[in-house]
């Protein structure tokens, strides 16, 4: 086969000239409706107040007080402070001080009523993972009670109780040997929080060497709602911390294993601040909230899906993650009992919504459900 | 054959689907439709005698539209051919796009097994391709609050169906042969619908639809040719019988999700109709050859349970081509005149009625004039072809498209003795 070298020239020659070129739109009359996505919204088959209890351990904020609000229903908040550090002086140096300083960062109920609260001491080892806003913690008699006047609020224990744990406060084992401090609601329209991140929340004591400064390790807020919510009709409350959270169904097994582009979830929602409220009474509403997926499994977490800020009137959740979830939804990979709505941890308040009930008409909450042509 | 055949023929086979590949997705719309367009390579002769091949009866060139021609050999031959192919469409509201493509044409080789009396042949050859892209910008607006979310839709498909072919021809008298082969068809069709947003929190979607087809069909053929010293009248016949492909369909979901198979694959049947070609060839003084054939097809009993676009009877349309071609070779069958003399000279023309429409009841007709050059080369036996073909494709009526394209191939026809038995001398 002598000629085939030739023969090579020109095969190479024409994968040279092979090529591909730009997408074209010709033909797409002939494509129809197959150029055009399609929308398809429905709403939940179920919407309603859950049961679940909120957990309010190892929030960055603790609350006290309690709030009587004509749509929410009475409720009290007591908080729960464990503090970790090392004494900075020798064991022999007497404690001359012992003082609680806490930073104001949050608001409920009444503004011109003012709080008073007990200072208790935690008696017992606590897991800040487990305990839930409905668990109470052992706790002894009041140490000290105080007002909260302003955003700083300084608490001085008395000399007989720092005499009486001075080995546990100098203690090199302090963590383990003392539980922390308990702040419980006695008078007062309003529940407050206190920040507890870094340094704004301390337990300070002073020697002849100097200040020392413990933090906070561990953080629980017991809330107990002592009458129900009253919602105006058509509409389900929705507050952080206390409950009631919201859970809902779609009858996901309508789209049954069609591929979708996008899921949008949205809740409109109306602010308590729209209703009539007593003078200088604040009620904020969440910033933003979680969109949870309660498994078929059991044995298996809820687990957060989306987050969404509320945005001109309704918590919209959509994200590119949420999209496959829905996604594996219909396709059957994944199970849910149902859906839920829940504050974020990290925004622990008693923030309170109405959403508008699943028979709201144009206001009722939906799933938008964006399909391919 | 030696080692080194075996290597050269594998390579080709290498290069021309590297070829093949690259020629993917852009072509004409109409591939879309049923399996797509319909492809076939008799002879690098015939493509530039308008495919008018089921005469052509020649030592020169095997006839891969008719194995009833195969025993008419006596070098083995290796034919492989590539295309390029340019193409104008244009549809009814005047959106107009090129497009450029490369692919191959054919693998033949014909083996001479009693020299003149008995010949066998093999090749691998697409039988359809499908190489369409149509994309469209679009939006869709969700709610008031939302707007409107702009999006990208890209059809797309790509494949298409092989043949694989090996028979047999026989002289059973001096003015008589027949053949026979048996083909086997296989492939993938592809087709997908990827839809993609703006939005960075809505997913990108791929469905895919992925038709695998296998079948076995049998191919006969007739060929009666008389001659005398200064003519060669030829006529021959060949029918296909009708195909049944076994077909699996599988439709995924491809990209961003990490679910990809929508759905379990559906098995269903494709009945591909008869084939019916008829050609009559005449050749004078070696110099001058006429050949016209007409193919008919009864796509319209053709049926599927695998779902493919537009392949049902409201679709589909009977096949009938009518093709013809004139060859001239100033020398004829002289070996010393000059190159130019020994060179062949082909014009020829084709109607095609294509067997599927996207419009019930309306026809698309393929129409071109072909032509081309034989060019000797100086090795006896092994001639390289170069063809073009000019036509049209379609209309912008009711709604469809008109294709112009020009296509170039070249093709190298390899003539060798390869089994030459060696006498110590």
């Amino acid at each position: 086969m002598r000629s085939f070298p030739f023969f090579f020239f020109f095969v190479g020659l024409l994968v040279l000239t092979s090529c591909s070129d730009p997408v074209s739109d010709v033909g797409l009359d002939l494509l129809e409706d197959e150029t055009s996505a399609r929308i398809e919204t429905i709403a939940p088959t179920s919407f309603s107040a859950s049961s679940r209890v909120d957990l309010t351990a190892q929030a960055p904020r603790v609350l006290v007080g309690s709030v009587d609000d004509p749509v929410a229903g009475l409720i009290s908040a007591s908080g729960y402070i464990d503090f970790e550090g090392t004494f900075a002086g020798s064991p022999s140096e007497e404690i001359t001080s012992a003082r609680l300083i806490f930073t104001q960062d949050y608001s409920y109920g009444d503004t011109l009523s003012t709080v008073e609260f007990t200072l208790h001491q935690i008696l017992s080892e606590w897991d800040a993972s487990e305990v839930e806003s409905s668990s109470s913690l052992r706790t002894s008699e009041a140490i000290a009670t105080t007002f909260v006047l302003g955003n700083r609020t300084i608490i001085d224990l008395p000399e007989s109780w720092i005499q009486e744990h001075e080995d546990d406060l100098k203690s090199t084992d302090f963590e383990n040997a003392f539980h922390g401090f308990a702040l419980v609601g006695s008078t007062g329209d309003q529940v407050l929080g206190f920040n507890t991140r870094g340094s704004t929340s301390t337990f300070e004591l002073t020697s002849a060497s100097g200040t020392t400064s413990y933090t906070v390790s561990s953080t629980y807020t017991q809330v107990d709602r002592m009458s129900p919510a009253q919602p105006p009709s058509g509409f389900l409350l929705f507050q952080d911390g206390s409950g009631p959270g919201i859970e809902m169904i779609f009858d996901f097994e309508s789209f049954d294993s069609e591929p979708i582009n996008g899921a949008i979830f949205s809740f409109p929602a109306f602010t308590l601040t729209d209703f009539p409220t007593p003078d200088h009474f604040v009620r904020t509403a969440p910033d933003s909230l979680q969109l949870f997926a309660v498994p078929m499994d059991e044995s298996i977490q809820p687990f957060g899906i989306a987050v969404a800020r509320m945005d001109e009137g309704a918590y919209r959740f959509a994200s590119s993650i949420l999209s496959a979830f829905v996604q594996n939804l219909l396709f059957g990979a994944q199970e849910i009992q149902h859906l839920e709505l829940r504050a974020p941890p990290a925004n622990h308040s008693l923030d309170a919504i109405l959403f508008h009930s699943k028979d709201s008409g144009d206001f009722a909450p939906t799933l938008t459900m964006i399909l391919p042509p | 054959m030696t080692i080194r055949h075996l290597f050269v023929v594998l390579t080709l086979i290498s290069i021309t689907n590297i070829i093949y590949a690259q020629g993917r997705d852009d072509g004409s719309f109409y591939s879309r439709y049923g399996v797509g367009e319909l492809v076939s390579f008799a002879s690098s002769q015939a493509q530039a005698l308008g495919g008018a091949s089921a005469g052509l009866f020649s030592y020169n060139y095997m006839n891969f539209s008719n194995p009833g021609t195969w025993s008419r050999q006596t070098l083995v031959r290796v034919a492989i051919g590539a295309q390029f192919h340019r193409l104008e469409a244009l549809d009814a509201v005047g959106r107009s796009e090129q497009f450029t493509r490369g692919n191959f044409n054919a693998i033949q080789i014909g083996v001479p097994l009693i020299a003149g009396k008995l010949g066998m042949g093999v090749s691998y050859e697409p039988f359809s391709r499908i190489h369409y892209q149509v994309s469209t910008n679009n939006s869709v607006s969700v709610s008031p609050r939302e707007g409107e979310f702009a999006y990208r839709v890209n059809h797309e498909g790509s494949g298409g169906l092989h043949q694989a072919r090996i028979g047999l021809g026989f002289k059973l008298t001096s003015w008589a042969s027949i053949g026979a082969t048996a083909d086997i068809l296989f492939g993938i069709i592809e087709e997908g619908r990827r839809t993609t947003f703006e939005r960075l929190d809505l997913l990108e979607t791929n469905l895919v639809n992925t038709t695998r087809l296998f079948g076995v069909s049998s191919t006969a053929g007739v060929t009666l040719s008389f001659d005398s010293e200064e003519y060669e009248f030829v006529t021959t016949l060949t029918a296909t019988l009708p195909t049944s492909l076994d077909g699996t369909r599988n439709l995924t979901l491809g990209e961003s999700l990490n679910v990809d198979t929508l759905e379990t694959s559906t098995d269903g049947t494709l009945e591909l109709p008869t084939k019916l070609l008829g050609g009559v060839a005449f050749s004078y003084q070696n110099r001058w050859l006429i050949s016209t054939e007409v193919r008919y097809e009864p796509w319209s009993s053709a049926s599927t349970t695998v779902p493919l676009n537009a392949f049902n009877s409201t679709y589909l349309r009977d096949r009938v081509r009518y093709s013809m071609g004139v060859e001239f070779i100033p020398a004829g069958a002289s070996l010393q005149s000059s190159y130019l003399s020994r060179t062949a000279y082909r014009l020829g023309f084709y109607r095609d009625r294509l067997y599927v429409s996207p419009v019930p009841g309306r026809d698309v007709v393929v129409t071109a004039i072909t032509g081309g050059l034989g060019l000797p080369t100086l090795f006896f036996g092994t001639r390289v072809d170069l063809s073009f073909e000019i036509g049209t494709r379609g209309s912008t009526n009711y709604n469809l498209i008109r294709d112009r394209f020009i296509g170039v191939s070249a093709t190298l026809n390899i003539g060798e003795r390869w089994f030459v038995k060696r006498r110590l001398g």
